[in-house]
């Protein structure tokens, strides 16, 4: 029988929330493209630790990651500052769409002339993996995902791997994705997106007709676990067995889960919150309600809640959800921020959480957070 | 003050969005990297690109770009020796 | 990386010396480069640089009904490598569990860029042309192709990706995520890469010469390229043919520059140890280095001082194949990988092509011609944009 898995310390965790009220990105190349409505950051995050040109340089993505790394290790404090041997992973669903689109409409525009070298060296999807190692010295490996939904679970899983591995003591996990009109115009096009404002209810009684799309980051210190700190315990992703959502069967999505809870040794009993992605879009709520209810029939104490009203939808939004989970279980209660579909206040307090997603693009992921 | 010096500092600062410097702050005859006004080898590039568009001349070897821009004066130097005589604009 | 050697049962290879390991390797007998005129797409700009093109059509090869060219390349290379580990023998419910990680960097950029035209340029929407954009479409092409359901993931580390991919594989399986993977990457020529590459100075008129003193900087190409890696165990229980083992891999990062190496190699020189560390060798077992080689001045100085530090004054056979494949980017460190199975099999060591004269001040001196050596212990470079460097040792398979 395989050892329960330790798994890493969530020394700290930050997180960099779009505006909660959707609406239309500011402008676009041209007036065909598709601007939202959308959850953006209206305004991007400050950031501390380069100058004001550096920063200049960046567009969202690199600019939303440093921001969620900044906080990671503010919260997590100077005793825990990584070392020079520390690592970087960044999961990203769609990578620099910002700046691969500002190069080439530049080159479009003006048929190759008067190229943009800043953007085209930017535009590389392990740009702000590259500029975290650059400004936190950290020399240890660094790798970067890039697969849609998953992203930020990879990211994580990957990072607990690297910490058990021995191959570094801290890794500075991070998932990001900014806004983009390229991005909303083709889930528009793929049918998967609601055409009106309102904000996101996951999960909702009413049918929402789709999800929105968003950006944000989150960003955790990983590290050795210690008492009194959260642990990232598992981080596992996989293509569903058939790609339609709808086809999900509750009963094997439970024993995913179970799966995945026993890596660590923990029994699904002991899960105090069940964070879902749920994202609005009907099919994949439909198919994660059943699984809801296939859980809660046997552990109807469980808590169970959503995030992606907060952030809309982006392929790196589980690190918003783990981060989330993180901060329940240090504070030992549901945080404040998710929305609680079941228990809530009156839920016991919070010491396991699971964030679980089951996403229309064909993939099912668990994490599980533990005290 | 020579007219392409003051010329290529308002269109240094300019390129390269350098929103904590004048045209007026940068010295002509200081280096333009590493010391002086401390740019660094994106912004280079980003010169080459501003010389294309605002003087004609294209750069296409990383060492001709290097002494040309070693300070605004070896800016200016180079852009009149290497100006046509009639510019076209493309 | 990975605590136990991993077996290579399967390689696919497209390129454009040639789209299997045999026509690979006859080219790298022949001395032959890949480079030639740009025929993808116009460019007026950039027209005239030498690139190495894929030739032939990949999407009547891929078993894709629909895809981006990145889609088409990856999936040629991987079927090739499904097959030849003969994975499709495995019961069906294993065999759907065979991982796939790709890296790539520009993925379907292509279409996309057809897509921007059209927008741009005729005022019409054609979003359907974004359909292959999202980074793990290759993967997905690749999954879907052979009906794969296993751990799934894409990577993109810039120039690293081909390396960090077979590294984050062999992860998977150590981890037990996985018994099998198809392990590589792919990446096409497009307009984003010649034009961006073209706007950074550092692209060769004349084709790239790794190491050599006169090199003016490195030259595209396109390709991909899959190895089907499986745990020893697996390998043996099932009978596979095992073709090389990965004994270790290593990464690091210079975290110095967004596009310069750090100019002491110092980067790379650990990336390199980790990966010996891990299969646990001393550099004097290595008989073989597959150099990155890009023909830059920043990254050939660099990664020769870095194999300077690590071999000290003795440094193996190294060359770069660039001038072959030209620089692949995501598809480089899997092209490689390749490249260095193949030098253990054939116990010959692949020209530095392009090379004039050895770089002095690099210090290092590569092998101008395709020779033979005994290779046992070959190693393998990939050094990206970012700082993300990537090393693989590779052993022969007794």
């Amino acid at each position: 029988m395989a050892e329960a898995l330790t798994g890493a310390g969530i020394l700290g965790e930050g997180l960099v929330l779009p505006d909660p009220v959707p609406a239309m990105l500011p402008a676009a190349v041209s007036e065909r493209l598709a601007l939202g409505p959308c959850h953006f950051c209206s305004e991007l995050p400050q950031a501390r630790s380069l100058s004001p040109r550096a920063v200049r340089r960046m567009r969202r993505a690199q600019r939303l990651a440093l921001a969620a790394a900044e906080r990671a290790l503010e919260a997590a404090g100077e005793a825990n500052r990584p070392s020079d041997e520390g690592a970087v992973v960044v999961g990203t669903g769609l990578g620099c769409l910002g700046e691969t689109a500002a190069f080439l409409e530049n080159m479009v525009q003006l048929e190759e002339r008067e190229p943009k070298p800043a953007a085209f060296i930017q535009s590389v999807h392990n740009a702000p993996a590259a500029q975290l190692a650059i400004c936190f010295g950290l020399r240890g490996e660094s790798q970067t995902f890039t697969h849609g939904a998953i992203s930020a679970e990879l990211a994580l899983g990957h990072a607990l791997w690297v910490l058990r591995a021995g191959r570094s003591r801290h890794v500075l996990a991070v998932g990001v994705d900014e806004a983009s009109p390229y991005a909303i115009t083709a889930g528009q096009e793929a049918g998967c997106l609601r055409r009106e404002p309102e904000p996101l209810m996951p999960m909702g009684e009413a049918s929402s007709g789709g999800t929105l799309p968003g950006e944000g980051a989150a960003g955790l210190l990983l590290g050795p676990p210690a008492p009194g700190v959260p642990r990232l315990a598992v981080a596992r992703a996989r293509p569903l067995p058939h790609p339609d959502v709808l086809r999900v069967d509750p009963a094997a999505e439970a024993a995913f889960i179970r799966d995945a809870l026993g890596l660590a040794g923990i029994s699904l009993d002991r899960v105090d919150l069940l964070l879902l992605g749920a994202n609005g879009f009907g099919a994949s709520d439909h198919a994660c309600a059943r699984v809801v209810r296939a859980v809660r029939a046997e552990h109807p104490g469980m808590a169970c809640g959503v995030y992606k009203h907060l952030c809309g939808e982006f392929g790196a939004a589980p690190a918003l959800g783990v981060a989330l989970a993180a901060r329940s279980v240090r504070e030992g209660s549901v945080a404040g921020e998710i929305r609680c579909l079941h228990g809530g206040e009156a839920a016991r307090p919070v010491a396991t959480g699971v964030v679980y997603h089951l996403h229309e693009s064909g993939y099912h992921s668990v994490c599980v957070v533990t005290s | 003050m020579d007219a392409l010096v003051d010329t290529l500092r308002k269109q240094i600062v300019e390129a390269l969005s350098l929103e904590e410097s004048t045209p007026e702050d940068i010295d002509p005859t200081a280096p333009l990297f590493g010391a002086g006004l401390g740019l660094d080898s994106i912004d280079a590039l980003e010169l080459v690109v501003m010389v294309e568009k605002n003087h004609g001349i294209r750069i296409v070897e990383l060492e001709v770009g290097r002494r040309a821009f070693a300070s605004v004066n070896a800016l200016a130097d180079f852009i009149r020796t290497n100006q046509k005589p009639c510019a076209d604009s493309e | 990386m990975c605590r136990q050697r991993v077996a290579v049962t399967g390689l696919g290879i497209v390129s454009a010396v040639g789209c299997s390991p045999a026509a690979v390797w006859a080219a790298i007998e022949r001395e032959a480069s890949g480079l030639g005129a740009l025929s993808l797409f116009p460019s007026q700009r950039c027209g005239h640089i030498p690139v190495a093109e894929v030739r032939g059509e990949p999407a009547d090869r891929s078993g894709l009904r629909s895809g981006s060219r990145t889609d088409h390349l990856a999936a040629c290379a991987a079927r090739d490598a499904f097959a030849q580990a003969a994975l499709e023998a495995l019961p069906e419910a294993l065999r759907r569990q065979v991982g796939v990680v790709l890296g790539t960097t520009t993925g379907g950029i292509l279409d996309s860029e057809a897509f921007l035209e059209r927008l741009l340029a005729q005022g019409e929407l054609a979003p359907e042309l974004l359909r292959h954009h999202p980074p793990a479409s290759p993967a997905e092409a690749v999954a879907g192709a052979l009906d794969l359901v296993g751990f799934r993931a894409t990577v993109s580390t810039a120039c690293a990706s081909g390396a960090t991919a077979i590294a984050v594989a062999c992860d998977a399986l150590a981890a037990g995520e996985a018994d099998a993977v198809l392990a590589g990457g792919a990446d096409s020529l497009s307009r984003l890469t010649v034009n961006g590459f073209g706007s950074l100075l550092n692209v060769a008129a004349d084709g790239c010469r790794p190491f050599d003193a006169g090199r003016t900087g490195l030259s595209l190409g396109e390709g991909a390229a899959v190895l089907a890696l499986e745990t020893e165990q697996h390998a043996r229980e099932r009978g596979a043919p095992i073709l090389a083992w990965i004994l270790g891999c290593g990464s690091s990062c210079d975290a110095y520059h967004a596009t310069a190496p750090r100019p002491d190699g110092s980067g790379a020189a650990a990336a390199m140890r980790a990966a010996l560390a891990v299969a646990q060798l001393e550099p004097q077992a290595v008989d073989y280095v597959n150099a990155h080689g890009t023909g830059t001045r920043d990254n050939d100085l660099a990664e020769g001082l870095a194999l300077r530090a690590v071999f000290g004054d003795r440094v193996p056979a190294v060359s770069s194949t660039k001038r072959f494949f030209g620089h692949t980017l995501a598809a480089a460190g899997a092209i490689e990988a390749v490249v260095c199975i193949l030098a253990l099999e054939h116990q010959r060591v692949p020209a530095n092509l392009g090379l004039r004269q050895a770089d002095p001040e690099i210090g290092i001196h590569p092998v101008p011609h395709t020779c033979d050596a005994q290779v046992r212990v070959a190693l393998s470079n990939s050094l990206g944009f970012g700082g993300s460097n990537g090393s693989i040792v590779l052993a022969r398979a007794s």
